[in-house]
């Protein structure tokens, strides 16, 4: 029996050594739930669908700053940032969730870059294309609002160095170049199909984005670097922009499930029953009989007028005074909120306008007037306005017909209220041409005293955890306040 | 029943004795040891019937030893050819006392050479709390327990010398009877809500435990390997004692249990701003209370007053029942022991209850003369039918109660739900509001979990030869949880109006299995012992959860019913398998020297780093057995100790590959995701070296004794996932970085100032414990990592050459002399230093210093005794005071009120604008201008003053310090003489109260422990439930 025992204890020392402490290890720390390996497609849709602004982040960014900014929309019981003082959390939020929120808005910018490498590494030169155009959308929305970005290091290590928007723009440019060189690349790959959410793998689609998303650039800096511009315009290698609202790069939402992510964005966000429409956009259509008004906002609960409420209001007396003040304006019409509805990440209109001023300030050749007509009929379609009399009608009235003395203003009024909910392009293309003038805000704030902003302030979470980076930054801009200009905005 | 042996089983025999060994009280003492005192190899046990028999020879001296009993040492020429009668004498004293060390090694206490502690069923048992974690506080020198706010569901967080891991697990590992079993916790809340579901070591039947051994240091759990890094709390259970005919005992116990902490609620001015009242607004700035008559939020008319106990209605008592019965069988080969357990609770909310029974049976068989087999099998099931809410979720009635309108009655919130199935809330929203109803919380928004769980272990331990035992074990710990939440269609803050649903099945498997052969000698002066085992550690967890949106049929909360559901996996697996030997010198019993080592193989760490090996050393130096007559009668013993120690820690499974997940995604076209967490490249194991110096000494015959211990512990290569720039694209990236060391000081004194043996005794022990954790390094990039919180406002976090556990926040803008500097209102303003960075340190969180002092007295049958702790010095931050202060809720927000309101009468009835308009009253703010002139008569409105207030976050850290009397305790054991008539061997009453009161305590409306998380955000205050007290009442009665 003794012996017995000591057989076992020397038989498990000999077990165990002959198996090794450390045997099936690697098989079983392999993670079970995630895999190694995976194809560019999940990963562009995610950077296609998270890029095109849920829910969040659509309240982040353009319902609390830049619709505010843009004065399409204002919130009752008011807002700092709807004077221009800053609001740090909303702008973290908008920096973070960019880049690395991964919790809910999942750093599009990060999926888009990984399905351009693994599209790469499996040599599908016309994934990689498509993905890397995308990413020069969103990387150019980005840098718009905040200036420096981190872009080449971003997604590298954890303290990314920041690049000048200038260098990112000359990038931006080569960028596309390459996308526009592999979508052209003869051969039969693999296509995103409907994993892409936005053109389902269509390649005459893309390039014409690319195409659009060029001239939109030529504009950008064409006032801080002419030469750069003519660069981008040559890039075009007079290829077509987006030529119908077919090709509206834009993000169809789903009106059925329950997942808040799924959903229209601007829908989901009415549930605060706090937005009402800009008393700008309401006076802007009313004084052109604009059809589009009944559209974009809601009769007022109190008398049925069509009324924005003016921004910029410090709102505290006002609110607590009647529960019933807000009732008086209109909220947002029902033209942005059809559950199985879209938002617009760049559309046919928006490319109108662009030919418009790049034909006006004779980068490209054609019809300026045309391109407006154009424009303005393709964002009344967009809508569902298709009565040809009704928008005619519109067209030809004294004021929104093409006046060449008037015509900067007249392209930007419209461009403006074409991009209506899209407050981020609306404010970029403000700050760029300081058209159209937005209203005077009556209150104003204590920070930036009423001087409208020119970028956003970096995120607190980016300074603490990137701190020297983010300094090198801030010297080279001048400072991190809202009235620094990022590179393209000269005055 | 063995009141009186029998006598005269004498056998005649050359330099054979015989006899019984017997307590004081005449009763057998089983399994005694009866061994030749120079000849220690040599001996036996004594019997059921306490009978042993041993061939002796001049010049033996017999030993014979008992746990818990003064060891007796009888020489030859005392030994006669009768039966002898033995009487061992309770060991007041302990100095021999056996304690279970790591592995289940117990050794004798006076040979350890680090710092161990031993509470006994009767610490325990006292108090019928049943979560067992809470019955610790207090009682342990540098155990540091932070008691569950949730009742006895809930999470209670322990630390033995404070936090090491700096974002890893920090808690200590739980052993039951040598096999290590799972605490994982279970509370999932952040500031913005959760759900506690209680750490796993909670379920055990505080009635199954016979002993806990705290092994504090690493020097001391060194031998558990990488899971001893934070010491180890060891529990031995209870097992069936050898006797004749079954024994059966029965305890009862029943608790109440009354909030008594409330907020500091304000009972002057109710809805309104402004000093105007109107119908929804959702502030408490409206005019004073005037009786005057108002419509209500329901638009019923109602008289504007007062509106007392509206919170304090809402709660209820909550009461605790349980019951347990054990049955005790036992004789010379086998000893048996069943017990069931059960525990009805329903809490002080309402519509909230859990249930747990468990059912526990052990078998020790002697199998032969040297194999023993001890088998253990316990089953739990719990369930717990609506959990608490907890923090900033709006389903937590406190968030309800500190920002509700002071002037809505309880009332007015019932019925909660009109006919279309749309919320009645107070500000008269029905969607898109995160005010709540809290009768909608309670009744449709609810969750619930049943744990059913499997502890079991089987022990073969066998001593073939005198010198040479060890043992062969395997042990088993099975949880299953189901846990389900819902929150109902149109509760108001959801931005979706559908029903949401929640399943989750969890499956955890904890196994261990080792084995340890044991060899000891003695050479003449050496005591020498030298052992070596190994250990196989697997833990696996299985879950499987559904969530579903929007209901097909209404009220139907199964997955199948839903409209849209989407299933997620989670597995882990991990598995460390160790070899270890480890070597105990004694010499002449005076010096002990104990050494280890021990390697590690872990699954989690990347192939090249997966194994590590350390050591340890201890040494006790009994210093009174050295010198016979050091300081005689005064000083009865003394002894030296010194440890050093070195333990490597791994991580969790799964994080070293970067790996794409799958989700459900849009339109149909799934989702590929990149990770959240940013892998290691080349991760090392985590290391933590500690020296311990300690002495203990005992005075008058152990009526005062004496223990002190100073530690430090430094831990190196510290794995962490630090948070990240969101530009790296992560939110974390796991690094090996940072070294935190933790210095303290332990002291315990137990005293025995009345002593006499049957008649009175007052026992006396105190312990004080403080522990200074200090970040020595984090990494190059880094000096600050967030533990919880944000970084860019409140947080807690560590800071290179400062601590581990600082309170971040914005605080207000001071000149040199502390005179705040205010804006052109007036106010006071944010402080932004030049860098822009707007967070500072605000406080810490863990207190300097803890000390608990149990005072237990005793005369005759009767037992009364009381604990007090206190934890001295720590902060605390509080959301709900924030909160309410700029709601206008609390009673901090009064001054001024009346005078501001008059002065802005009187502006109006004058006709002035209000730039024009000098107050000429309200709240008077005391500052500089920013040319750091003084501001005089600088009267601002109260609201304005406490709206700016309530986001600085330096106006809400409060010292955490407090005096509490934690229990109370009463007891009687009815006199033996009375139950034999009845055939009753043991009966008693224990009444106690729990939480008592504080003597001393610095937050206003809540409890300074009342963290919402049982994890690294401790020092964070949300919307804590009411802190309760309890009363309640013990029976047990053994036949």
């Amino acid at each position: 029996m003794k012996e017995k025992f000591r057989q076992v204890i020397v038989l498990s020392f000999i077990l165990l050594a002959a198996n090794g402490c450390e045997k099936g290890f690697d098989e079983l720390n392999v993670s079970p739930t995630g895999s190694i390996t995976t194809s560019p497609d999940g990963l562009f849709t995610v950077a296609t669908q998270r890029g095109s602004l849920t829910w969040f982040m659509w309240d982040r960014a353009q319902r609390l700053t830049c619709n505010l900014y843009a004065q399409y929309n204002s919130i009752d019981r008011g807002i700092v940032t709807d004077y221009y003082d800053p609001y740090p959390g909303v702008f973290n939020d908008i920096w973070d969730r960019s880049y690395g929120d991964q919790d809910a808005e999942f750093a599009p910018m990060f999926h888009c870059r990984k399905a351009a490498e693994i599209a790469a590494l499996q040599g599908n030169p016309h994934k990689e294309g498509m993905a890397r155009i995308w990413n020069v959308f969103l990387f150019q929305r980005m840098t718009d609002m905040f200036g420096d970005i981190p872009y080449k290091d971003a997604f590298t290590g954890t303290q990314p160095a920041f690049d000048r928007q200038e260098d990112i723009y000359r990038d931006f440019l080569s960028e596309i170049k390459t996308g526009k060189a592999l979508l052209s690349q003869p051969g039969n790959y693999p296509s995103f199909g409907t994993a892409d959410l936005i053109y389902q793998g269509a390649r005459d689609k893309w390039e014409k984005f690319a195409n659009t998303l060029l001239l939109r650039m030529a504009l950008r800096v064409h006032k801080v670097d002419p030469v750069l511009s003519m660069e981008f315009i040559d890039a075009m290698e007079s290829g077509a922009v987006l030529s119908s609202n077919d090709d509206n790069n834009a993000m169809k939402w789903d009106a059925i499930v329950a997942n808040i992510y799924f959903r229209n964005p601007i829908l989901v966000t009415e549930v605060f029953a706090n937005t009402r429409i800009s008393h700008t956009m309401v006076e802007r259509l009313s004084s052109t009989n604009d059809p589009r008004l009944s559209l974009y906002a809601k009769p007022a609960l109190t008398d049925g007028a069509y009324r924005g409420l003016v921004n910029g209001r410090d709102a505290l007396d006002e609110a607590s005074k009647d529960d019933s003040f807000f009732d008086q304006y209109s909220r947002l019409g029902d033209a942005f909120l059809k559950p199985d509805g879209y938002t617009y990440n760049l559309h046919y209109p928006e490319a109108c306008f662009l030919m418009s001023e790049a034909v006006l300030k004779n980068l490209l050749p054609g019809d300026a007037a045309e391109w407006y007509g154009k424009g303005i009929e393709a964002a009344m379609q967009l809508y569902g306005i298709t009565d040809q009399a009704v928008i005619d009608a519109y067209r030809i009235q004294e004021g929104i017909a093409f006046d060449p003395d008037r015509a900067m203003e007249q392209i930007h009024t419209q461009k403006w209220i074409s991009l209506c909910m899209n407050g981020i392009e609306a404010w970029i293309e403000i700050r760029r041409t300081g058209l159209p003038v937005p209203d005077p805000i009556a209150f104003p704030g204590s920070v930036n005293n009423g001087q409208y902003p020119r970028r956003l302030i970096y995120s607190d979470t980016e300074r603490a955890l990137n701190a020297a980076q983010v300094q090198v930054a801030i010297d080279r801009m001048g400072g991190d306040t809202q009235l620094q200009r990022v590179w393209w905005d000269v005055e | 029943m063995f009141l009186f042996p029998v006598y005269g089983r004498a056998q005649q025999g050359q330099g054979q004795m015989h006899g019984y060994v017997l307590n004081q009280e005449g009763e057998p003492l089983i399994g005694a040891t009866v061994t030749i005192k120079s000849d220690p190899g040599t001996g036996t046990v004594t019997d059921v019937e306490g009978f042993f028999q041993l061939v002796v020879r001049p010049p033996d001296t017999l030993l014979i030893s008992y746990i818990g009993f003064v060891p007796l040492e009888y020489p030859f020429e005392r030994i006669g050819t009768d039966t002898m009668r033995l009487v061992l004498r309770a060991d007041g004293i302990a100095l021999d006392e056996v304690v279970v060390t790591a592995l289940g090694v117990e050794r004798k206490e006076k040979s350890l050479g680090y710092s161990a502690q031993r509470l006994d069923a009767s610490d325990i048992e006292r108090n019928s709390d049943p979560n067992f974690l809470n019955k610790l506080s207090g009682q342990v020198a540098g155990l540091q327990v932070s008691p569950s706010a949730n009742g006895p569901g809930g999470s209670v967080r322990v630390l033995i010398r404070g936090s090491s891991s700096l974002t890893g697990q920090d808690e200590p590992i739980f052993v039951i009877d040598g096999v290590v079993v799972s605490n994982t916790a279970g509370n999932n809340a952040t500031g913005n809500g959760g759900l506690d579901y209680g750490n796993a070591m909670g379920n055990l039947n505080p009635e199954d435990i016979a002993s806990i051994t705290v092994l504090k240091g690493p020097g001391a759990a060194a031998l558990y390997g990488s899971l001893g890094q934070n010491g180890a709390i060891v529990i031995t259970t209870k097992s069936g004692a050898a006797r004749k005919g079954i024994g059966v005992s029965y305890a009862a116990g029943y608790t109440v249990e009354q909030p008594f902490l409330f907020p500091n609620f304000q009972q002057e001015f109710g809805r309104g701003a402004r000093g105007t009242y109107t119908q929804f607004n959702q502030d408490s700035w409206g005019p004073r209370y005037d009786g005057r008559t108002v419509t209500n939020w329901r638009g019923e008319a109602v008289p504007y007053e007062p509106v007392r106990d509206q919170m304090q209605s809402f709660f209820q008592p909550g009461q605790s029942l349980t019951h347990n019965v054990e049955i005790n069988a036992g004789g010379e080969k086998s000893t048996t022991r069943l017990a069931f357990n059960s525990l009805r609770y329903t809490n002080t909310i309402p519509n909230s209850e859990l249930n747990r029974s468990s059912i526990t049976f052990r078998n020790t068989a002697r199998m032969t003369s040297f194999l023993n087999l001890d088998v253990k099998v316990n089953y739990i099931r719990q369930e717990a039918f609506n959990r608490l809410n907890l923090a900033g979720s709006p389903d937590n009635p406190t968030r309800s109660f500190y920002i509700m309108p002071r002037s809505v009655r309880l009332s007015e919130l019932q019925p909660y739900i009109d006919e279309n199935g749309f919320p009645y809330l107070w500000d008269g929203r029905q969607t898109g509001s995160f005010d709540q109803n809290p009768y909608w919380s309670i009744n449709l928004n609810t969750n619930e979990d049943v744990r059913s769980r499997l502890i079991s272990s089987a022990m073969l331990s066998f001593q073939p030869l005198p010198w040479l035992t060890g043992h062969v074990r395997a042990g088993g710990d099975y949880i299953l949880d189901r846990r389900q939440s819902q929150v109902a269609e149109k509760t108001a803050y959801k931005v979706s109006p559908e029903a949401s649903f929640n399943i989750g099945l969890t499956k955890r498997y904890t196994g261990n299995y080792d084995f340890l052969v044991r060899a000891q000698h003695r050479f003449g002066d050496l005591d020498l012992s030298l052992s070596g085992g190994g250990n196989r550690l697997e833990q696996r967890v299985d879950g499987l959860n559904g969530a579903g949106d929007g209901l097909n049929n209404p009220d139907l909360y199964v997955v199948n019913n839903f409209v849209e559901t989407f299933a997620s996996q989670g597995i882990s697996n991990k598995r460390i398998n160790s070899l270890y030997a480890f070597s105990d010198i004694g010499f002449r019993d005076f010096l002990y020297l104990s050494l280890t080592a021990r390697n590690d193989w872990s699954s989690a760490l990347p192939a090249g780093n997966r194994s590590y090996f350390y050591t340890s050393a201890n040494l006790s130096w009994v210093l009174t057995d050295c010198w016979d007559h050091l300081l005689p009668g005064l000083l009865d013993f003394a002894k030296l100790r010194l440890s050093y120690a070195n333990v490597g820690n791994d991580t969790d499974p799964h994080r070293l590959d970067f790996v794409y997940a799958s989700t459900t995604g849009h339109l149909g076209q799934p989702f590929t995701r990149v990770p959240r967490e940013r892998p290691p490249l080349g991760l090392l194991p985590e290391n933590t070296r500690s020296l311990e110096a300690g002495t203990d000494i005992r005075f008058f015959k152990g009526r005062l004794n004496l223990d002190l211990t100073w530690y430090q512990s430094n831990t190196f290569n510290q794995i962490f996932a630090a948070p990240v720039a969101s530009s790296s694209g992560f939110e974390r990236a796991l690094i090996n970085a940072g070294e935190v060391r933790n210095t303290g000081i332990e002291l315990q004194l137990n005293a025995s100032p009345l002593k006499q043996k049957t008649k009175v005794a007052w026992d006396l022990t105190l312990n004080y414990a403080r522990n200074t954790p200090t970040v020595i390094s984090l990494n190059e990039d880094v000096d600050r990592l967030v533990l919880a919180g944000s970084a860019a406002g409140l947080s807690i976090q560590g800071i290179a050459g400062n601590r581990n556990d600082l309170i971040l926040g914005s605080r207000v803008l001071r000149n040199a002399d502390g005179t705040m500097i205010l804006d052109e209102f007036g106010l006071p303003q944010v402080e932004i230093d030049d860098g822009g960075n707007s967070v500072f340190i605000l406080g810490h969180v863990q207190p300097d210093f803890t000390v608990g002092m149990r005072n237990s007295f005793r005369y005759k049958r009767l037992a009364f005794g009381f604990l007090l702790d206190a934890q001295l010095g720590g902060s605390i931050y509080s959301t709900s005071q924030a909160t309410g202060a700029a709601r206008g809720t609390l009673d901090n927000t009064l001054e001024g009120r009346d005078e501001w309101y008059q002065s802005e009468a009187d502006r109006i009835e004058l006709g002035y604008s209000a730039n024009d308009w000098i107050p000429t009253g309200g709240l008077l703010v005391v500052g500089v201008d920013e040319e750091g002139n003084a501001v005089d008569n600088n009267y601002v409105d109260p609201q304005r003053y406490w709206s700016r207030m309530a986001g600085i976050d330096e106006n809400f850290v409060y010292d955490a310090s407090f005096i509490r009397l934690n229990e109370i305790f009463m007891g009687v054991t009815l006199p033996k003489e009375w139950l034999s008539k009845i055939k009753v061997q043991q009966a008693g009453v224990n009444l106690f109260a729990n939480n008592v009161g504080f003597l001393l305590r610095k937050t206003p409306g809540f409890a300074p422990q009342s963290s919402f998380s049982s994890g690294k955000s401790q020092g964070i205050e949300s919307f804590a439930y009411p802190l309760t007290r309890s009363f309640g009442a013990r029976l047990n009665i053994s036949f």
